[in-house]
């Protein structure tokens, strides 16, 4: 009798252990199962892209950017607008805390798969050398964004919090070489083909392939001063078969534009691109309307401004708005994707590297391509100097209330000064270059700084 | 001794084991295998000799009278050998020590075999004493003493022993008389501190615990109209918090015992019914109804409970482990236990109110108000800012509480039983059904109705015992999705709600009706079945092994509507449907030893044991939009769009071991020490495990001899405990890396996202209790004393720790060097004043003194609590605007600038601290027998300087809302000093001073009161004639709950503060037992 009890109570004792593994809960996934499958860990990459299609950030970068720039005029009374608009931002502004969150949860989930894949052994090889090109790819894309709009910032590479809970900020430089190292091995390991949500090929261009890797690596290079190298990646997707430019202007944000490199599918229903429905006013605005400065600088002729922007009468007056989508919310079918990036920068992009190289006349063949498309003539002939001028013109308007690029570029050019001073008077400052790091980010993280004037 | 924790949990059980399993297995269990065929009886007694140390002794003589026998045995036991050697023998033997004497059998002259004895049990002051269970010792036939203290029995032996036990009385055993009437005359207990109490594992008395217990019986729950047994707590327990949410039937009921131990996981004990954990919480999804999710608790029939127990400190609660750090509530129902077959039914039926309705303007007041507020701001009346003045009928008035929350609450409750069996088996079927309707008007209300069995049984040996018990209770519970009362705002001069044609009225598009809202309902169906298995065995006489296994199912099925015509036909609408369903499933099973031994003033109790538990639980709830006919809002598929809003299932599984042993000398000396090893696999691999102990000591300093010679003091007991156990209320899988379903589809596929940042070792949350206790008896414990003072302190406080989002998260599960104290007095008074059978008195009081702080939270400025909790106050506080007063000058609030920037802004303004906290609470209860009639009441109270009032949901004086008639007191012009400001419809500066005032301190009321909880009156109207029938029983009753509240708060109820007051209710029913 007493064996017995011993012999119960040993192996009860025993079996604890086992039996308190649970395993994980059947209605979700855990990380290791995630990457047990092609299907599951294809998934986990397809979560970013609905995420930054439904967590508004192709509204939040332009609509942002604009309202501490040129593009946009302020309605909001909220003084988080406020503040942007007027460039008094504080450390403590939710909307520039939004931006910078939401890019590095994308981080975080890259990191994640890029983690996963490569402790995974069930994948297969094609899917696990496109998963992580589309991943460094997002994550290059996620810290291009980073950089430019708060300076030095931390890289994060890992999932490990213990790590990065108290990183410090790596300097520009070495961000960019983080970038261009990612976009490269993208670039490598990417198809030049789509791919549709099971892996086979598609006809939809809403996963970044070999050329979405290509045309963000030639705008980094042309962010570095490395001419001849954003030169060749942005030949190499101008001479890709698979775009063209739609010559109607009204075409160029459908879905499946031929413009298209890579967009981000409407995934809410009745909902097409969520900057579509997000800019278009059916009442006066309430947060914001393009500003009116930016409106009346429009070029008589340039055909932009009747096919990407819009008024609306409301008893408050007249007020304008991006018109680049033109469906809203509510919509019976979906017709718009959000554009994430499209050929028309790439011909801007090969035409500045090539004047800043002295081929003048085949740069003035790029710009004009975007010119005639616009309803402009054609350029001939003109200096250097003039010629990088009319490049920078015609990019304020090809890619206005477009992913900030009008932001960033004016700081590349450093003529952000010159542009914004006349227009903010006494509320610019040097110091407005640079968003400020989120308060809450430096009080979590003491190794955190802050950038100079906040 | 420094022991690895790997080597404890290894060995530990075993050790003790080994002392409670030395045991000698030799004596009459040895068993013999033997064939037999025409054998002597002196062979056979010559071959046991062979294989045992026993001895016959028997004559020649003698034995040559016996037979041969013939049998085959295997591996029987010698008793049943000797009962076949000597079966139809005309021989018998006798077992002295290792003898067996074998005698010739002298054959009885036949006598008749039964007779009647009639019967009279009194005390010794001749005082007749009903409910004393009388025994036939030789047939285990038992009867009990009626209301005059008579018992009959029928078919008595000629030679007869009456054993004569019952509550309150010492035990005896008589022999009975050859006569045909006997008088007993029984000594009464000295004291109700000799009464079983149960505890963890087991039972012990009041005079020998070690440990801080609280309990209620049957006959406490039973005079309480209400249908959530744990509301019958309420007021009668110290240190235990019960508040109910809502008074809609069913709602949930908050319940804290001695303070608030965690910041951001699970306060509420641990509810064990039966030996089987019961789910506390809410298992209601995005659902609930009339604003409050529902109560498991509420599918509890309170007239299937014996008793409630409520374990306090360390001492009773360590044994619990991982769940027993909020304590511990053990429900206990009733189970078969009587021989004579008997049949009860109760019923009753009542009507209530609410509690308490609020004094607000007249039509008269409303329209004045409204008009000066037009005429302070110089607006323009228009038909949208002044329907009430311009398009309405300024003549009408409508008592919106009455309308809305008015209707009369009809209760009927039934509850019926059968018992019965015999000294081996016993039986126990009972059945009821409950009704409550709402304050609402329309066809709302909770409907349920159960049943449930219980059968134990043992062996003649009383070795082998087995009770089997299950309980089915279906609850039907539809109420308005919204909680009505919100809207007793509504104008004075509201329009009518229906139209001549019946339809309802919508003004042209003035108002929303409330009756559409009340279209809106939510529908929850709850099934619950528990059951329990125990089965024991005494191995020996200090030795028992017992099984106890409990399974419980609680399924619940949430329907909810939005049909078309609760919309304004003029606006665009949708109708709408959800659906919910919550299966959770629970199975335990505990293999326990049970160890006693005494010798001489020596004595041990043990028991150890283990725990093996999982609970799975399921929910899935989908919501149907689109439908084209309200019709069909019953149904999924007829919606055009279906979204899932949550699809859950988890598991939890738990185990441990655990061991308590108690030791006494002399009844004087107490001691007692718990221990318990508990795996939960809510935790991740490397912290699954973790211990938990206790230590009790008891000093009854009573039975010392220098205070043996005085007469005052009867009872002295000190004690103190200390203890650890844990919570393991976090939720389950937060150690895992978890991806979860993202709703919006890309490319066809649903994606997956990571959902949290994993710790895979964070670990429990740990409480230590101390404790210091004192009781007292006096006058032969008439009067009864104690006092507790307790002090818990939780460490290792689990949150969800900040991080920079640059982690991808906002933060990590970890514990946190954060520090709660609870700390507390706790006095009970209780004694009995007058003792006579038919004339008694007896009252208890009870007063808790509770203290909540929170010591210590490292990092608290950073965190998502920088706002809500200030270290050295309590967890109950909120931040708030701090009101200043009316400026004379504007007549707008005006508020503390804490920052001194000449503007109000959260948080840095929000500095004014209110505490929530209920200063101290209790009840006093009295019980008066007189003659045939029963009077007994509850008072509570309550002291809480700080509740949320009416401000929660009342707009702002002048707007289109009623208002309290006390805002009249309100700012009119300059220089008036006034609490209240300026009337007004569209002043910014008066409606921006509102919105803070509403979440300044101002919004704060004293909720204190006095509440006559209970109130039951009780006829016994058993006469001679009805006992002739066979009646046992028959009582006539009136009961009364919450009828009488004194508060000044400032609001509905002090209790459910913005939420439908508690019902206020009388009922009237009887009970009868055959």
């Amino acid at each position: 009798m007493k064996n017995i009890l011993l012999i119960f109570f040993c192996t009860a004792c025993i079996s604890c252990k086992k039996y308190l593994e649970v395993g994980q809960p059947r209605t979700q996934l855990s990380s290791a199962s995630v990457f047990s499958s092609d299907a599951t860990a294809t998934a986990a990459q397809l979560a970013i892209y609905s995420q930054m299609e439904t967590q508004g950030l192709f509204f939040q970068l332009p609509a942002y950017t604009g309202l501490a720039g040129d593009e946009f005029r302020n309605h909001s009374t909220f003084s988080d607008y406020v503040d942007l608009a007027t460039n008094n931002l504080t450390a403590g502004n939710q909307l520039i805390n939004t931006i910078w969150t939401n890019l590095y949860r994308y981080i975080y989930q890259c990191n994640a798969v890029l983690e996963g894949i490569d402790r995974s052994t069930a994948l297969t090889p094609v899917i696990k050398e496109q998963l992580e090109g589309e991943s460094r790819f997002i994550r290059a894309f996620c810290y291009y964004y980073l950089v430019n709009l708060y300076g030095p910032v931390p890289s994060v590479s890992s999932t490990d919090y213990t790590i990065n809970s108290i990183l410090a900020r790596s300097p520009v430089s070495e961000i960019y070489a983080f970038i261009i190292n990612d976009l490269v091995t993208a670039k490598a390991l990417l198809p030049t083909g789509y791919k549709s949500g099971t892996n086979s090929s598609s006809s939809e261009r809403v996963r970044p392939n070999k050329w979405s890797a290509a045309a963000l690596l030639a705008r980094v290079y042309l962010h570095l001063g490395r001419w001849p190298e954003a030169e060749v990646e942005s030949a190499g997707v101008i001479g890709s078969p698979v775009y063209g430019l739609s010559t109607d202007l009204n075409n160029s944000f459908l879905k499946g534009s031929p413009e298209a490199i890579f967009q981000l599918m409407a995934v809410v229903p009745r909902f097409n691109s969520f900057p579509g429905g997000n800019f278009i006013l059916s009442a006066a605005p309430s947060i914001i309307s393009i500003a009116p400065g930016f409106l009346s600088s429009f070029r008589p002729g340039d055909r932009r401004q009747l096919a990407w922007t819009k008024s609306i009468s409301t008893t408050a007056g007249i007020f304008y708005y991006p018109y680049k989508y033109k469906v809203g919310q509510n919509a019976s079918s979906i017709t718009e994707y959000t554009i994430v990036l499209r050929l028309a920068e790439q011909f801007l992009i090969r035409a500045e590297a090539r004047a800043m190289q002295h081929k003048l006349t085949e740069s003035e063949a790029d710009l004009n391509i975007i010119r005639l498309r616009a309803g402009l003539s054609a350029i001939n002939g003109l200096s250097q100097d003039a010629l990088l001028d009319s490049i920078q013109t015609e990019r304020k308007y090809e890619l206005m209330f477009e992913t900030g690029d009008r932001w960033i570029n004016l700081k590349r050019t450093q003529t952000i000064d010159g542009v914004m001073t006349p227009i903010k008077g006494s509320n610019w400052n040097e110091t407005d270059h640079l968003f400020p790091i989120p308060q809450t980010e430096r009080l979590r993280n003491p190794n955190l700084s802050q950038n100079p004037g906040y | 001794m420094l022991l690895t924790p790997k080597w404890r949990h290894r060995f530990l059980p075993k050790v003790l084991l080994l002392v409670v399993l030395f045991v000698s297995l030799n004596g009459l269990a040895q068993t013999f295998t033997f064939y037999f065929q025409r054998a002597s009886l002196a062979k056979v007694f010559a071959q046991i000799e062979q294989r045992s140390d026993y001895r016959f002794l028997y004559s020649e003589e003698v034995l040559a009278l016996g037979s041969p026998v013939s049998f085959t045995v295997n591996n029987t036991p010698l008793d049943s050998i000797l009962r076949l050697c000597f079966f139809q023998q005309p021989l018998g033997y006798t077992i002295e020590g290792k003898h067996i004497i074998v005698k010739k059998r002298i054959i009885e002259k036949p006598t008749p075999l039964t007779r009647e004895l009639r019967g009279k049990v009194v005390d010794m002051q001749n005082e007749p004493l009903a409910g004393i269970t009388i025994t036939i010792k030789q047939t285990g036939m038992a009867t009990a003493t009626d209301a005059y203290g008579e018992f009959i029995f029928m078919n008595l032996p000629v030679k007869a022993t009456l054993v004569v036990t019952g509550g309150e009385i010492i035990p005896q055993e008589v022999d009975a008389s050859q006569n045909s009437y006997q008088l007993i005359v029984v000594e009464q207990r000295m004291s109700v501190l000799d009464e079983t109490i149960v505890i963890a594992y087991g039972k012990t008395t009041k005079r020998l615990s070690t440990s801080s217990q609280s309990s209620i019986t049957h006959e406490e729950i039973s005079k309480q109209p209400v249908s959530n047994p744990i509301l019958t707590l309420q007021g009668r327990i110290s240190g235990l918090q019960i508040k109910q949410a809502s008074g809609a039937p069913g709602s949930q009921v908050l319940i804290q015992l001695r303070g608030r131990n965690s910041i951001a996981n699970g306060n509420t004990p641990l509810i064990i019914l039966d030996g089987v954990p019961f789910p506390s919480t809410t298992l209601n999804n995005a659902l609930g109804g009339a604003g409050s999710y529902s109560s498991p608790l509420d599918n509890i029939n309170p007239a299937d409970i014996e008793r409630i127990d409520i374990l306090k400190d360390a001492d009773a609660t360590a044994i619990y482990g991982s769940r027993g750090a909020n304590g511990v509530i053990l429900i206990t129902t009733k189970k078969a236990s009587t021989e004579q077959t008997r049949f009860f039914v109760k019923l009753h039926r009542g009507a209530g109110a609410v509690t308490r309705k609020m004094e607000l303007m007249s039509t008269a007041q409303y329209l004045a108000m409204r008009r000066e507020a037009f005429s302070n701001d110089g607006t323009a009346m228009t038909n949208s800012n002044a329907p009430d003045l311009l398009l309405w009928d300024t003549t009408r008035y409508t008592d919106w509480q009455e309308e809305l929350i008015g209707k009369t609450v009809d209760q009927t409750n039934v509850n019926f039983g059968v018992s019965g069996g015999n000294a081996f088996t016993q039986f126990f079927v009972s059945g009821g059904y409950y009704k409550e309707t709402t304050v609402f008007p329309g066809d709302f209300g909770s409907e349920k109705i159960n049943g449930s069995l219980s059968l134990n049984h043992q062996s003649q040996d009383k070795r082998f015992t087995f009770s089997l018990s299950g309980s089915y209770l279906i609850n039907n519970n539809i109420l308005p999705r919204e909680d009505v009362s919100r809207r007793i705002t509504l104008a004075p001069n509201a329009p009518r709600l229906y139209l001549p044609s019946g339809a309802l009225n919508w003004e042209n598009s003035t108002w929303i009706n409330p009756m559409s809202v009340l279209e809106r309902w939510f529908n929850n169906k709850t099934h619950v079945f528990n059951s329990t298995l125990s089965i024991g065995f005494q191995i020996t006489k200090g030795l028992q092994v017992k099984i106890s296994n409990g399974y419980s199912r609680q399924y619940l099925k949430e329907h909810g509507i939005m049909p078309q015509k609760s919309f304004n036909p003029a606006t665009v609408s949708a109708s709408s449907a959800t659906f919910g369903r919550t299966e959770m499933q629970t199975l335990i099973t505990e293999p326990q030893f049970l160890y006693n031994w005494q010798e001489k003033k020596h004595s041990i109790d043990a028991v150890a044991g283990m725990t093996i538990q999982q609970t799975d639980q399921q929910s899935l709830q989908q919501n149907g939009t689109g439908y084209s006919s309200d019709a069909l809002l019953y149904s999924i598929q007829a919606a055009s769009t279906v979204s899932t809003t949550v699809d859950r299932e988890t598991r939890y599984r738990y185990t441990g071991q655990f061991a308590r042993v108690g030791y006494q000398y002399d009844k004087k000396y107490l001691a007692s020490v718990t221990a318990r090893r508990d795996g939960s696999s809510r935790y991740g691999p490397a912290d699954r495990f973790a211990n938990f102990y206790s230590a009790g000591m008891g000093w009854v300093f009573s039975k010392e001899k220098w205070l043996q010679k005085q007469g005052m003091l009867s009872f002295g007991k000190l004690r103190m405990s200390w203890g650890r156990s844990g919570n393991d209320q976090i939720g389950d899988y937060r150690y895992l890396d978890l991806y979860s379903a993202y709703s919006n589809a890309y490319q066809s596929i649903t994606p997956f996202y990571p959902t949290q940042l994993f710790n895979p070792t964070f670990s429990w949350e740990e409480v230590t209790k101390k404790e210091l206790g004192i009781e007292l008896g006096f006058l032969k414990d008439r009067l009864q004393l104690t006092g507790n003072y307790y002090r818990n302190i939780t460490r290792n406080q689990l949150i969800q720790y900040p991080l920079p989002t640059i982690t991808g998260f906002f933060g990590v599960l970890k514990n946190l060097p954060a520090t709660i104290r609870n700390t507390g007095w706790e006095i009970e008074l209780s004694g009995t004043l007058i003792k006579k059978t038919r004339r008694n008195w007896s009252f208890s009081v009870n007063l808790t003194v509770p203290r909540n702080k929170l010591v210590r939270f490292d990092g608290l400025s950073s965190s998502s609590y920088a706002n809500t909790y200030v270290i050295g106050q309590s967890l109950n506080i909120s931040k708030r605007f701090g009101f200043n007063a009316v400026n004379p000058a504007t007549g707008v609030y005006t508020f503390i600038d804490y920052d001194n920037n000449n503007q109000l802004g959260s948080p840095q303004d929000e500095q004014k601290i209110v505490d929530g906290s209920q200063l101290y609470f209790g009840g006093l209860q009295q019980n008066l027998v007189l003659g045939r009639f029963t009077i007994s009441f509850l008072v509570q109270f309550v002291r809480q300087p700080y509740a949320p009032n009416y401000l929660v949901w009342f707009s702002r004086p002048g707007s289109l809302s009623n208002q309290p008639v006390h805002v009249m007191n309100r700012w009119q012009k300059p220089g008036d000093e006034s609490n209240i400001q300026r009337y007004s419809v569209s002043n910014a500066a008066a409606n921006n001073a509102y919105s803070y005032y509403q979440f300044s301190d101002a919004g704060f009321s004293d909720a204190s009161y006095i509440r006559l909880r209970n109130l039951y009156f009780a006829f016994d109207a058993l006469t001679p004639s009805l006992k002739k029938i066979g009646l046992k029983k028959a009582t006539l009753f009136l009961q009364g709950h919450n009828l009488v509240t004194f508060t000044s708060y400032k609001g509905l109820d002090p209790e459910t503060q913005t939420f439908l007051p508690p019902v206020k209710l009388f009922t009237a029913g009887m009970e009868i037992n055959f």
